[in-house]
Formats: structure tokens, C-alpha cells, sequence
């Protein structure tokens, strides 16, 4: 990973983009008659501030960039953000499997190949990650569904 | 009052409601005392189980829950020198230099009785303060709660450590997220980009149990705990209790300032018990007697964090019961359950719903008194739940999040909006952004906005309201004086830096 000046920057730049991208949205949304107020007047603001917000960002990290150059420490020294990619991902993948099994399939179904594939993933033995997910899902939709009556996705064969 | 006492009373002394509050301090013991899992965390947890529960035992549960996390998290960070949960990181050098002097039992026993008795000041503090103010607030029209939206967002970056650049971005997300769906002044969609699900805007719960819980199912390394042999340490309750009181006597003075610290921490928005630790250590260690002890071992330093971050809990329900302005992370969630359990915070329920306010303070009291034997317990089992799995752990905590996001709204929608607040607040985290301004933007943004608009169809568009009226005034000048706070404080670091 890039040290942390430097992810500063693109932080800072991202920040002005988004600014960039929410100001003219909000200008383009109605005010009030003969008003200034009305639904544009906040959201142009946050616009607005999202790029300043976004310059200091990036001067700061510029700034502690050029620091960084002027031979303070050497490259290797410098704090780095952490991206987990991997995790990131797993959980992005294993929730998103989740969205389109359970409506169709049932909580249980859903939730037993979340936990399962999770488990999995995470390098616990396979006879470990069935039982787990098979006894959680099966635990959580009793508490829930059963005792606390708060409604959970069904499959077509009511569970 | 006398009838608003008896009629809390009446609300607390039930079965279920106790066991409600036994079960909920077990459950915020593993959230302390395991490190990863938080007492905000175990707030977005519990948020499915509140559907089946009424007004007095969610909130029974969430002081229960809070407390004992916030006290759990010592445990470890005792013992083995990892914190359970942040707020527990100021003092957890000299606590663990004391078990390593062999004064295990000495600094777990402060731990507990410090903890429980800063959590009784707190709620002390919240009785006094939380009434006072309410009946102030209760003259308060659109153009001061507009100022006071400010304020909490102003004080919101001002307090918090780190970039306040970076603390703003936070925030303006928050902000940003809280204009989506339909606008309150001509009822435009706003943001929606034509999607029906966005029309009523993001959903606070799913986006809480996204930046809260998900977030920590991926940042949590798998790494699990290599059993560095803990040490066994046995002692008796009597004898925990005695040990405590006879440590704190001597500092009684340094108790009460770290009490009061707490809750006046916990009170600003955005702040609570993690910060509140750092900034009573900070006060204590530049009052204390024994000064060049911190850090290496001081009782003292103990003292100051441990007693500060649970009366800070006490101290954040004081804005969010007054104002509706949460004081953290955690009463940011309970007040996004209250709403749905129909309890509008605000000056009015201090009359309107007395009772329900006395339950409040009651159980503040019960909670921390029973923290004690409870918190004695934990210090024998603490460890084990250092040993628990995580890399099974996390998976299941994962589902726990799912169930608390859809079932709110029965929408996978919402699952959704959850994965993305948990993604979005994991990078945030990683880059150094801090996450709680978040959720103060999504709650203030739409109190301000609304105020705003309110005063200025009122007075046809003057804004000379907002400065004229003396409250509104006094109202403005504490933010501007928020916003001078960051170069200030700047500025006096420089001079300190120049003057070493």
C-alpha cells in the first residue's frame, strides 16, 4: 500500500469529485418562490463543503508528502493504511449471495450458506462450518421467527 | 416526583424486565471483554431483539448492555494488555504494570468499584443536569433548535481527535446521506436517482449495523489470542470492594473530577466514553499528585479513565433526552429505536412521560450497583472469552447484522444499505476517518434543515431572527466559538511544540 500522505491525496481528490458531482445535482433542485430557500439551499451547501473539505485534505497530504520527501525517515518507516481486500470482498460476495438467495430460498437457506460459506473462507475445517451454520440459522429463525415474531424471509416451503 | 418514582418503580419491578437486565450485562460483558467487539457494536446487535420489547425494558437493556461493556473492557486490557473496547486503551498501561507488580486483584478491583461508582456519578449527573436543561429547552423555538443542529454538528468535529478536515468529510457524509429521498419543504425527490427504495431515505438502523458491526466482521484480523498464560487470579467480593474503597478514599477529589469530566464529555455530541477516558486521563495526570507515574503504573491514572468512560454514558443521554441530539454512537442507535418504540426525546417527556424518564434514572442506579457483583464475576471469566474463535465468531456476528437490518423494514433493500455503510465506514476507518460524525450528520442534518426551513417561512425569508432573539444569540456564539476551538487548540500545540 501507499503511505498515508500520499492515500491523503487521492482521499482529498475523491472528496472534491464527489463535491463536484453533488453541486450542480443541487443547483438543479428547485427553491422556494422568490426564495432563496427551499430543497437546493443544503444539499449545494454540503456540495460546497465537500471540496473544501476535500482541498485541505489534499494540501495536508501534499504538505506531509513533500515532508516525507525532504528525507525525514525513509520510505519504508511511513505508516500505511491497511486495506483487508480479501475480507472485504468475502463479505461483500457473501452478503450479496445472501440478497438473492434468501428471497427466494428462505432465511434458512440464506443464512445457512452465509454462515457456511463464511466459516469456509475463514479456514475453519468443513464438518465445523455445516454444524455452525446448520445450528445457528436453524437457532436464530426459532428466536426470531418462532419467539420474537419478527418476520424473516421465507422460501416457498415456509421456512 | 414522588408519584413519577413510584410509578418507575412500578415499571422496573417486573420479571422479565429484570431478567431483561441480567441478560443484557452478560451479553455486554462478552462485548467488553472480548477485543474487536464493541459496546456500539453490541448496541447494533441488539437491535432486532428491541422489536419484541416495550419502552422500559429497551432501555433497560441498552443501560445494562453499555455499562457493563464499557467496565468488561478493562479486563483484558489488565490482564493481558489488550483493550476490549477503545475506551478502555488510555489507562491500560498502568493498569497492566500493576498485574505485572503482582497487584492483579488491586487494579481489577478498581476497575470494578471505580467503574461502578463513576457510572452512579453519571447518572447522578444526568438527574441533575438532564430536568434543568429541559425545562430551559422547553422555551426553545425553531430558529434555536436550528442553532442547537449546529452546534452538536460543530462540536461534533471540535472535540474529536485527529484531522478536523478529515472529521468534516465524516460529517458532510452524514449530511450528505441525510438529504436522500423526499425533501420536507416542496416534497422533491432529492438523490434518488429514480430508485422507490430511496424515496424515504436511508435507513438509519441498517446504516448504523453497516458502519458498526460490519465493519469490524472485516477489519477483525483472525488472528486469534495466543493463550500468553494468563494469571489465575482468585479474591473475594468483600475483599475486592474493601480493597477499592481503601485505593479510593485518598482520591476522593480525583474521583469527582474525572466523574464530572465523564459526563461533561459524554454530554457533547459525538463524544463519548472512549474520549472521555483520554481527556479525564489527560486532566488527571496534570492534577494528580503523583504526575510522573502515569503511564508507568499509577492507581491514579486508573482511576481517572475507568471512573470518567462510565459516567460518560450517563452523559450522552443527557443531550438525547433533552434534545434528541445523541451523545455517541450508542445513544445515536437507541434513539433510532426509540422512534420506532414511540418515544419522541425531546423537553416534553420529562412531563409527558415522567415515569418513563424516573425508569431511566432508576435503572442508571440498578445497573451500576449491580455492576459490582456482576463486574466480580467477570473478572474470573473475562479471560476465557479471550479464547473464543473469532475466525467463528465473526461469521455468526455477521447473520446477527443481516437479521437486525432487514427485519426493521422487512426489506432486503435495506441489507443492502447495510453492506455499503459497513464497506464505506471499513475504508473510512483504514484512512484515518472517523466514523461517529457519520451518524451525528444523518441524525442533525435533517433537525437542522427543517428548523431552517421552518424559521425562514416564518419570517419571509430574514434571516435577522436567528441573531436578534437572546437565546438564538447565545446559541450562535457557542458555535462560533466551536469553530474557533480547532485553530486555538492548533495553535497553543504549536507553541507547546516550539516551547520543547
Amino acid at each position: 500500500m501507499i503511505p498515508v500522505s500520499r492515500a491523503d491525496v487521492v482521499l482529498g481528490l475523491l472528496a472534491i469529485l464527489a463535491g463536484a458531482a453533488i453541486l450542480p445535482m443541487s443547483l438543479a433542485l428547485p427553491s422556494l418562490p422568490q426564495s432563496y430557500a427551499g430543497p437546493s439551499l443544503f444539499p449545494s451547501l454540503i456540495g460546497c463543503l465537500f471540496i473544501l473539505a476535500g482541498v485541505v485534505i489534499t494540501i495536508n497530504g501534499l504538505r506531509a508528502w513533500r515532508a516525507e520527501k525532504a528525507g525525514q525517515g525513509d520510505e519504508a518507516s511511513q505508516p500505511r493504511p491497511q486495506f483487508a481486500w480479501r475480507r472485504m470482498i468475502e463479505v461483500l460476495i457473501a452478503v450479496a449471495v445472501f440478497i438473492i438467495v434468501a428471497p427466494r430460498l428462505g432465511f434458512v437457506v440464506g443464512g445457512f450458506v452465509l454462515v457456511a460459506g463464511m466459516l469456509l473462507i475463514r479456514g475453519n475445517r468443513w464438518t465445523t462450518s455445516v454444524a455452525v451454520a446448520l445450528i445457528l440459522t436453524i437457532i436464530v429463525r426459532w428466536i426470531f421467527v418462532s419467539l420474537l415474531k419478527v418476520p424473516l424471509p421465507v422460501g416457498p416451503w415456509g421456512w | 416526583m414522588w408519584e413519577n418514582l413510584v410509578g418507575a418503580v412500578a415499571l422496573l419491578a417486573q420479571p422479565q424486565v429484570i431478567l431483561i437486565a441480567l441478560i443484557s450485562a452478560v451479553f455486554g460483558m462478552f462485548m467488553g471483554a472480548v477485543p474487536g467487539l464493541t459496546a456500539t457494536m453490541g448496541m447494533a446487535l441488539l437491535v432486532p431483539f428491541t422489536f419484541f420489547m416495550d419502552q422500559v425494558s429497551v432501555l433497560v437493556a441498552v443501560i445494562s448492555m453499555s455499562g457493563m461493556a464499557i467496565f468488561a473492557g478493562d479486563i483484558p486490557g489488565t490482564l493481558v494488555r489488550i483493550p476490549g473496547t477503545p475506551s478502555s486503551a488510555a489507562y491500560v498501561d498502568d493498569a497492566f504494570i500493576l498485574t505485572q507488580q503482582g497487584k492483579a486483584a488491586r487494579a481489577l478491583g478498581l476497575n470494578v468499584v471505580g467503574s461502578a461508582l463513576g457510572g452512579l456519578f453519571g447518572a447522578l449527573g444526568l438527574m441533575l443536569a438532564a430536568p434543568a436543561l429541559a425545562r430551559f429547552a422547553s422555551r426553545f423555538t425553531s430558529f434555536e433548535y436550528f442553532w442547537l443542529a449546529v452546534l452538536g454538528l460543530s462540536a461534533t468535529v471540535a472535540v474529536s481527535q485527529g484531522s478536523v478536515a478529515k472529521n468534516g468529510l465524516s460529517l458532510l457524509i452524514g449530511l450528505f446521506l441525510a438529504t436522500i429521498g423526499i425533501d420536507i419543504t416542496l416534497g422533491i425527490p432529492r438523490f434518488t436517482f429514480g430508485n422507490v427504495n430511496l424515496l424515504s431515505g436511508i435507513s438509519f438502523i441498517p446504516a448504523m449495523v453497516g458502519l458498526f458491526g460490519v465493519s469490524e466482521v472485516i477489519r477483525v484480523t483472525m488472528e486469534e489470542f495466543q493463550g500468553k498464560e494468563a494469571p489465575q487470579i482468585r479474591f473475594g467480593l468483600v475483599e475486592m470492594i474493601r480493597n477499592a474503597l481503601d485505593g479510593l478514599r485518598a482520591r476522593v477529589r480525583l474521583f469527582i473530577q474525572s466523574g464530572l469530566t465523564g459526563v461533561l464529555v459524554g454530554a457533547l455530541p459525538g463524544a463519548g466514553a472512549d474520549i472521555a477516558a483520554w481527556v479525564s486521563y489527560g486532566f488527571g495526570k496534570n492534577t494528580a499528585k503523583e504526575p510522573e507515574k502515569f503511564g508507568k503504573g499509577s492507581e491514579e491514572a486508573i482511576i481517572s479513565g475507568t471512573s470518567a468512560n462510565n459516567a460518560a454514558l450517563a452523559g450522552t443521554w443527557i443531550p438525547a433526552l433533552v434534545f434528541g441530539i445523541p451523545g455517541d454512537s450508542i445513544t445515536a442507535i437507541l434513539l433510532g429505536v426509540l422512534m420506532m418504540k414511540g418515544i419522541r426525546p425531546g423537553p416534553g417527556i420529562f412531563e409527558n412521560q415522567g415515569n418513563l424518564v424516573y425508569a431511566i434514572y432508576l435503572a442508571f442506579i440498578l445497573a451500576n450497583l449491580l455492576l459490582i457483583p456482576l463486574g466480580w464475576v467477570a473478572t474470573r471469566t473475562g479471560l476465557l472469552m479471550l479464547r473464543v474463535p473469532k475466525r467463528i465468531l465473526m461469521p455468526c456476528i455477521l447473520l446477527f447484522c443481516i437479521v437486525g437490518a432487514y427485519a426493521i423494514n422487512n426489506s432486503m433493500f435495506d441489507v443492502g444499505v447495510m453492506l455499503v455503510m459497513g464497506i464505506l465506514g471499513y475504508m473510512l476507518q483504514q484512512l484515518q476517518v472517523p466514523t461517529a460524525p457519520i451518524v451525528l450528520g444523518l441524525i442533525l442534518g435533517p433537525l437542522m434543515e427543517q428548523n431552517f426551513m421552518m424559521s425562514v417561512i416564518k419570517t419571509q425569508g430574514s434571516l435577522a431572527m436567528f441573531f436578534t432573539r437572546p437565546i438564538s444569540a447565545v446559541l450562535a456564539l457557542l458555535c462560533l466559538a466551536a469553530w474557533l476551538y480547532p485553530l486555538y487548540r492548533k495553535r497553543r500545540q504549536a507553541r507547546a511544540a516550539a516551547a520543547a
